[in-house]
C-alpha cells in the first residue's frame, strides 16, 4: 500500500517535472510538447559545423547567425541585425503559423526553484513582469489578425533599409553570458522592440496618409455634387417644359437618360434639388452616368480622381491592416511571454525586463489600435456615422447610421427572412454567390465572419482534407480557387446552391447554415458591399420584400462602391491566372468578428 | 568513481525521464479511433411535431410506403399566368413533370418508398394499392391560387409569381388525416433582389423570350412551394429507429439510411406504454405514455442499422447500465432534423 502510492507519488512528481511546472503551473499541450522537445535536445545536442547558423528540430524557422552572441558584447544592435528574427516572423506568417512563433522559436524551459533565495528572485520578476504587462495580453484576449497582413506588412518592413539601419534597441550586457536559447528569447525581444517601433512611425504616416485620403474623398464628392447638380438643373427644366406642356423640349433635355432613368429620379418626389442627390449613390451614379454622356471631358476628370481615391485608399488599407495584424501579433506575443512567467521560465528574465518594457511601452499603441478603430472613416464607418443607409419601407423612408440596425429593422418589417434565403440559391446566384463573382476574396470574408474558426477549421479537414496548422479562411481559399485554373472544388457546391435543407455535403450545408445563423454580425462595409454587388445596374439598393435599402453618399459608402466596381473591371478584364500580383489588399478585409 | 556514478545516475535519470515524457505525451488521435463521449444525467426533451402513429410500421422493420399524387397544375380557376399553356408545354412544365418534382421531393429524403403514376399522369383519387403493394401513406398535392404580377420596384418593373401547394398525408390503415386541416407551402418568386423577370422599359412582356422568362418565374414557384411542402412532410415524418440493444455507453438499433438516418445524427430514445381504447371490433390499441430517456450520438450509421453512443440520460431512468430496452423507440432530435439532410 506504502509502495504503491509513493510509486503514484514517484510518477506524478515526475510528470510534473516533464511539464516544467509546480503545482500551481497550468501550462498548454504547446508546452508539453516544448518540455519534451527541450528534453529530446537536451540529450542530444545537435552537431553543427563551426560558423553556421544553429538549427534545432525544435527551432527549425528562427535561424541564429552565429554572430548573434556579439551583439549582446555590443549592448546594442540594429534592426539590420535583428533582421532574420523579422524574416522568420514573417516566413512563420506566411505559413500561417504566426501564432506559435514564440514558442516555435524558443520552447518553454523547465525550470525549479532550487532554493528559498530563489523562490523569492522568482516570485519578485513575477511581479514585475505581471506589473509591466498589464493591461495586456490577458487570457484569452487574443487579438484576431490576418497572418498574410501580417506577412505583407513585414515584407515591407524588411524592404525598408534605412529604417532599420536607424532604429536601434538596446540590449542586456549580461545576455554575453547566458546560453544560446535565452539569447535567442532577448533577440527575439529586441526585434520586437524594433518591430513595433517602425510600425509606430508606419502608423503615423498612415495618419497622414489618411488626412490626404479625405481630401482626396471631398474632391470625388465635390465632382459627384457637380454632377448632380448638372442633372439637378436639367431636371429643373425638364418639370417646366413639362408644366408648359412642351413635351418635345422635355425629351430633348433628358436626351440619354433612359425611361428607366426618368422613373428612378422621378420616385425621389416631384421636385428633384441638389440636396436629394446627396442622399442617395445610386441617384448620383446616375448623374454621373448623364455628365458621362453630356460632358466626356469633365467624367474624365471625375475618373481620374476616382482612382486616385481608390488606390490610396486600398494602399492605406493594406498599411493600417499590417499596423493591425502587427498589434495583434504583438498581443499573442505578449500573452505567451506572461505564460512562460507562469510557467517559472523566465530564467534571464531580469536581463530581459528593460527589453520587455520597452516593447510594452511601443506595442501598446499598436495592440490598442488592431481594433477596428483605423478602419474608422474609410470601411467601418466611425461610430458617430450618421445616415449611412436609408431604407424605404410602407412609403416611408428611415435614415439608418449602421448594418446592425439595418437589420433590426428588416426582423421588424418581418423581410429579414427573405435576406435569409436569398443569400444562397439554387438554380440562380444568390447573394454570397454575386459576390463572389467579382470578389471571391470578399465572399469568403462573409463566412468567415459568420463561422467560428474552430467549425471552419473542421470543415476544410473533413471537406478539402486540409492538413495545415494555422485557422482556415475560406476568403483565402475562395481566392487561391479563382486564382488557379484547377477545378472549383469549393465556390460551386459553397456558393451557387441551397444545400441547407436538402445537401448533397451535409459538411457544405452546416457552413451555410451557420453564415445565415450569423449574418446579422456583419459590418458596413460586408453589407454595403454585399448591397453594391447585388443590385441593378449602377442603383445601390436592395428589395428586400417590401423593403428596400439603399446607400447614402459617404466616405465608406462611396469608397464600398468605387472599389467594388473597380474590383469588378480588373475582374472582367484579367487572366484568373496572372491576378496575384495585383490581389487587393488582404487586410482591407475588416476582421472584427473573426 | 563517484563522479561516474553521479554520471550514471544523472543518464538514467534523464533517460527515465524520456521514458516517462513518452508514457505522459498523448499521442495523436487515429481517424479510426472514435469520440468518447461523457454522458450527462439531465431531463431530456422529447422532439415534438412528429408522427407517433408511424411507430406502428417501425416495429415492422421495413420503410413507409408512400404514394404521392398531384392533382394538377394547369390553370386551376382562380389562376392569373402572364404566359400561355404552350410556354409551359416548351419549358416542360406539364403536369407530368410537376407530378414528378413533387414525387422527387418527397423520394429525396431518403425515407420511405414511393410510389407515383407518372406514367399516367396525373389523375383524381390517389391509390391505396399499386401494382400489388399497399400502401401506408398517400400524399396529394394540389396548386391553388397560381398568379402572376407586375411590380414596381422603383425604377424597375419586374414580375412577381406566387401560387400556394395544398398537400395532405392521409395515413391509408386508419384512415387519419396527418396534416390537421392541410399542410399549405407556399412558393413565391420575385419578391426579393436578383429574383422575377425584369421587364425593361419599351420591351412588351408578350415577346418570345419575356414569354420563356416569365414561365420559368412559375417554375422557380412552383419548385420553392414543392420544397416548402416537402419540408413539412419530412418533419412529420421524421426518422423513427427501433432499439435491439442497449448497455450503459451505447446503442444499436433498426434505422439507417434507407430510413432517413445520417452519419453524425443525434437521436432521442423514448419509451412508449400503450392502452386500448373502444369495445368489440372497434377495440384498438393507442399510446398511452411517452417517456424520453436518452439522447445518444450516431456515427456508425448502416444502410438499415445503426451504432450510437449516449450523451445525456434522464433523470428516470432508473439503472444507468440498461437505460433502454429492446423495442424502445428513437427518433431524429429537433437539431439533427432542422439541420442539412443528405440527399
Amino acid at each position: 500500500m506504502g509502495k504503491s502510492t509513493n510509486w503514484r507519488r514517484l510518477v506524478i512528481f515526475a510528470c510534473g517535472l516533464m511539464a516544467g511546472a509546480n503545482a500551481n503551473a497550468q501550462l498548454s499541450p504547446n508546452d508539453w510538447k516544448n518540455s519534451l522537445q527541450q528534453a529530446l535536445q537536451n540529450q542530444a545536442p545537435p552537431q553543427t559545423p563551426q560558423g553556421q547558423p544553429t538549427a534545432s528540430p525544435a527551432n527549425d524557422i528562427l535561424q541564429m547567425p552565429v554572430s548573434a552572441g556579439q551583439l549582446f558584447h555590443q549592448k546594442s544592435a540594429s534592426g539590420e541585425e535583428l533582421a532574420f528574427v523579422l524574416q522568420s516572423l514573417s516566413m512563420s506568417a506566411r505559413q500561417r503559423q504566426s501564432r506559435d512563433f514564440l514558442l516555435r522559436a524558443s520552447p518553454v524551459a523547465s525550470t525549479t526553484a532550487s532554493d528559498y533565495v530563489q523562490r523569492a528572485k522568482d516570485e519578485a520578476l513575477k511581479a514585475l513582469l505581471e506589473g509591466a504587462m498589464h493591461g495586456y495580453g490577458k487570457d484569452g484576449d487574443e487579438k484576431s489578425y490576418s497572418d498574410k497582413s501580417l506577412n505583407h506588412f513585414l515584407d515591407d518592413m524588411l524592404e525598408n533599409k534605412a529604417g532599420l539601419h536607424s532604429t536601434r534597441v538596446d540590449l542586456p550586457k549580461q545576455g554575453e553570458s547566458m546560453t544560446p536559447a535565452q539569447q535567442e528569447r532577448l533577440l527575439i525581444l529586441g526585434a520586437m522592440v524594433i518591430g513595433a517601433r517602425l510600425a509606430n512611425e508606419t502608423l503615423q504616416q498612415a495618419h497622414e496618409n489618411f488626412r490626404i485620403i479625405s481630401t482626396q474623398y471631398e474632391v470625388l464628392l465635390d465632382r459627384r455634387q457637380k454632377a448632380a447638380s448638372l442633372l439637378a438643373g436639367v431636371m429643373e427644366q425638364r418639370r417646366q417644359a413639362i408644366a408648359a406642356k412642351n413635351e418635345l423640349e422635355a425629351r430633348k433635355l433628358t436626351n440619354g437618360l433612359s425611361e428607366d432613368d426618368l422613373k428612378f429620379i422621378d420616385s425621389f418626389g416631384p421636385k428633384i434639388t441638389i440636396e436629394t442627390f446627396a442622399n442617395d449613390v445610386g441617384l448620383q451614379n446616375l448623374a454621373l452616368s448623364y455628365l458621362r454622356k453630356n460632358d466626356p471631358a469633365s467624367y474624365a476628370d471625375y475618373e481620374t480622381d476616382q482612382k486616385k481615391f481608390v488606390s490610396s485608399s486600398k494602399a492605406y488599407l493594406q498599411t493600417v491592416g499590417g499596423v493591425a495584424a502587427f498589434g495583434g501579433f504583438s498581443g499573442i506575443f505578449v500573452k505567451q511571454l506572461m505564460d512562460m512567467v507562469r510557467a517559472k521560465d523566465y530564467t534571464g528574465g531580469m536581463a530581459a525586463l528593460s527589453l520587455i518594457r520597452d516593447f510594452i511601452k511601443e506595442a501598446g499603441p499598436l495592440m490598442q489600435s488592431s481594433s477596428d478603430a483605423l478602419y474608422d472613416g474609410l470601411v467601418t464607418a466611425p461610430k458617430n456615422a450618421h445616415r449611412t443607409y436609408r431604407i424605404e419601407h410602407a412609403g416611408t423612408l428611415t435614415d439608418i447610421d449602421h448594418a446592425s440596425e439595418i437589420f433590426q429593422s428588416l426582423t421588424a418589417s418581418g423581410d429579414k427572412q427573405l435576406f435569409d434565403d436569398a443569400l444562397f440559391r439554387d438554380n440562380v446566384p444568390g447573394f454570397v454567390s454575386h459576390v463572389y463573382q467579382c470578389d471571391p476574396e470578399h465572399a469568403g470574408d462573409l463566412l468567415d465572419s459568420a463561422v467560428p474558426a474552430a467549425q471552419r477549421k473542421q470543415f476544410a479537414q473533413d471537406y478539402l482534407n486540409w492538413q495545415e496548422d494555422g485557422p482556415f479562411s475560406f476568403a483565402d481559399a475562395l481566392y487561391d480557387e479563382t486564382a488557379s485554373t484547377g477545378t472549383k472544388r469549393l465556390a460551386e457546391p459553397l456558393l451557387n446552391r441551397d444545400q441547407r435543407k436538402r445537401a448533397d455535403s451535409v459538411a457544405i450545408g452546416q457552413i451555410q447554415a451557420q453564415t445565415v445563423a450569423n449574418d446579422a454580425s456583419w459590418n458596413d462595409i460586408q453589407l454595403m458591399r454585399m448591397i453594391v454587388a447585388n443590385s441593378e445596374g449602377t442603383r445601390a439598393q436592395m428589395q428586400l420584400g417590401g423593403s428596400i435599402v439603399r446607400l447614402v453618399p459617404s466616405m465608406s459608402t462611396i469608397f464600398a462602391y468605387e472599389s467594388y466596381t473597380d474590383v469588378c473591371i480588373k475582374t472582367a478584364s484579367e487572366d484568373p491566372a496572372t491576378r496575384e500580383s495585383d490581389r487587393p489588399a488582404p487586410s482591407a478585409r475588416p476582421k472584427k468578428t473573426h | 568513481m563517484f563522479k561516474t556514478g553521479i554520471e550514471i545516475g544523472r543518464k538514467a535519470v534523464v533517460g527515465g525521464a524520456l521514458l516517462l515524457a513518452a508514457a505522459c505525451a498523448t499521442p495523436p488521435p487515429a481517424p479510426e479511433q472514435a469520440t468518447t463521449y461523457k454522458v450527462i444525467r439531465a431531463p431530456v426533451r422529447m422532439p415534438s411535431g412528429f408522427d407517433l402513429g408511424a411507430l406502428e410500421l417501425v416495429g415492422e422493420a421495413r420503410r413507409l410506403r408512400v404514394y404521392t399524387q398531384l392533382r394538377g397544375i394547369d390553370d386551376p380557376g382562380d389562376a392569373t399566368l402572364l404566359f400561355p399553356a404552350s410556354v409551359k408545354a416548351n419549358l416542360g412544365l406539364t403536369d407530368q413533370q410537376a407530378n414528378l418534382l413533387f414525387h422527387t421531393g418527397i423520394r429525396q429524403s431518403n425515407r420511405f418508398d414511393t410510389f407515383d403514376d407518372t406514367d399516367t399522369k396525373v389523375r383524381d383519387g390517389a391509390r391505396q394499392n399499386y401494382k400489388g403493394e399497399k400502401m401506408d401513406i398517400v400524399i396529394e398535392g394540389e396548386f391553388l391560387s397560381e398568379r402572376q404580377e407586375i411590380i414596381d420596384i422603383s425604377p424597375y418593373k419586374k414580375i412577381h409569381t406566387s401560387m400556394r401547394l395544398i398537400a395532405t398525408m392521409r395515413n391509408v390503415n386508419t384512415g387519419q388525416e396527418l396534416f390537421p386541416g392541410a399542410v399549405s407551402s407556399p412558393g413565391e418568386w420575385g419578391a426579393v433582389q436578383g429574383e422575377g423577370t425584369m421587364i425593361p422599359p419599351n420591351v412588351a412582356i408578350n415577346t418570345p423570350q419575356m414569354q420563356q422568362s416569365i414561365g420559368q418565374d412559375f417554375q422557380h414557384s412552383m419548385e420553392k412551394a414543392i420544397n416548402g411542402a416537402v419540408e413539412r412532410i419530412d418533419e412529420l415524418m421524421r426518422p423513427v429507429g427501433y432499439i435491439t440493444f442497449a448497455n450503459a455507453t451505447s446503442m444499436d438499433m433498426v434505422g439507417g439510411t434507407v430510413n432517413g438516418f445520417q452519419g453524425g445524427d443525434n437521436v432521442v430514445v423514448f419509451h412508449v406504454d400503450y392502452t386500448e381504447l373502444g369495445v368489440g371490433k372497434d377495440r384498438h390499441r393507442v399510446i398511452a405514455h411517452v417517456q424520453p430517456i436518452a439522447v445518444a450520438h450516431c456515427d456508425g450509421v448502416g444502410t438499415e442499422t445503426s451504432h450510437c453512443d449516449f450523451t445525456m440520460m434522464d433523470p428516470s431512468v432508473p439503472d444507468i447500465q440498461h437505460p433502454a430496452l429492446e423495442h424502445d423507440f428513437v427518433v431524429l432530435s429537433d437539431r439533427s432534423a432542422n439541420g442539412p439532410r443528405k440527399n
